[in-house]
């Protein structure tokens, strides 16, 4: 029941935040930029899509 | 979690990694049709995506799932090439579920009504299949739509767990369409039905909210 405790806590808080608030890890600025550097180092992107509200 | 070091190793030696406001980059967001916030997308470097993950995972979840989209293992496609020979209906809900985070809903849809025709009727992946399907209605507002899909899963799963997520979710999406009256009656059937249910706080807090004042007794 994943999905249905995802969509109560969408709802009840409509607080969504990002995954990778707080990351210390090295972050591309763009997308752009992240897929430059992937085809510069052969690794793959992993895009965080994420809502500040 | 991503404060994690292993996860911080994992992102800076495995991958490149950035991100995306979704609400700051709406042409991003819609070309990679972002459904829910947070999705992590894996893309080659043309941009094209591997795979995605979406909600919230614990540590373990994301580095396993990672790992394995690199090898190419539990990937949209590679779930699509097993299904090619033999599906579970374990298997379709997953490629259903996967199709659901890319927003094809039409896919999706096709893959739950797959895992249901290989259940019995009262199974609970089922009910679970159903319940995406409700989703996906509520997701695209479409609420009269999903109301009734929520309706018929509490007929088949009447007394139990689904019957009390039915019934919450008639009252939040009656709520969406301004049916105050219809709204405020799901929640009193809720507490009714399940006085300890695990919304029943909340269904106490809308109750009281929409119930329309006492007239002042003289």
């Amino acid at each position: 029941m994943r999905r249905v405790f995802s969509s109560l806590i969408v709802m009840i808080s409509a607080l969504a935040c990002s995954l990778s608030a707080g990351i210390k890890a090295p972050i591309e600025p763009s997308l752009e930029a992240a897929l430059a550097k992937s085809r510069a180092t052969g690794r793959p992107v992993i895009a965080d899509f994420h809502a500040l509200y | 979690m991503l404060y994690d070091p292993q996860v911080v190793e994992f992102l800076t030696k495995e991958f490149v990694f950035t991100k995306v406001d979704v609400n700051a980059d709406t042409a991003l967001a819609r070309k990679y049709s972002v459904l829910v916030t947070p999705t992590m997308i894996m893309m080659n470097a043309d941009g094209s995506e591997v795979d995605r993950m979406g909600y919230y995972v614990d540590k373990d979840i994301f580095l396993t799932t990672f790992s394995d989209f690199k090898k190419g293992i539990g990937t949209l496609a590679s779930m699509e090439k097993k299904a090619s020979t033999s599906v579970s209906p374990q298997l379709a809900y997953d490629i259903g579920e996967r199709y659901e985070l890319r927003n094809d809903a039409e896919s999706a849809r096709k893959w739950y009504h797959r895992s249901i025709s290989l259940l019995k009727p009262d199974d609970s992946l089922a009910a679970e299949c159903r319940v995406a399907m409700a989703d996906i209605e509520y997701r695209r507002r479409n609420y009269p739509v999903a109301i009734a899909a929520w309706d018929s899963i509490a007929v088949s799963f009447s007394g139990g767990y689904f019957e009390e997520m039915a019934i919450y979710f008639r009252g939040y999406m009656y709520k969406k369409l301004g049916d105050t009256a219809r709204s405020l009656g799901q929640w009193e059937q809720y507490l009714l039905k399940f006085p300890e249910g695990s919304m029943a706080g909340y269904a106490r807090e809308q109750k009281d909210l929409l119930k329309p004042p006492e007239p002042n007794k003289k």
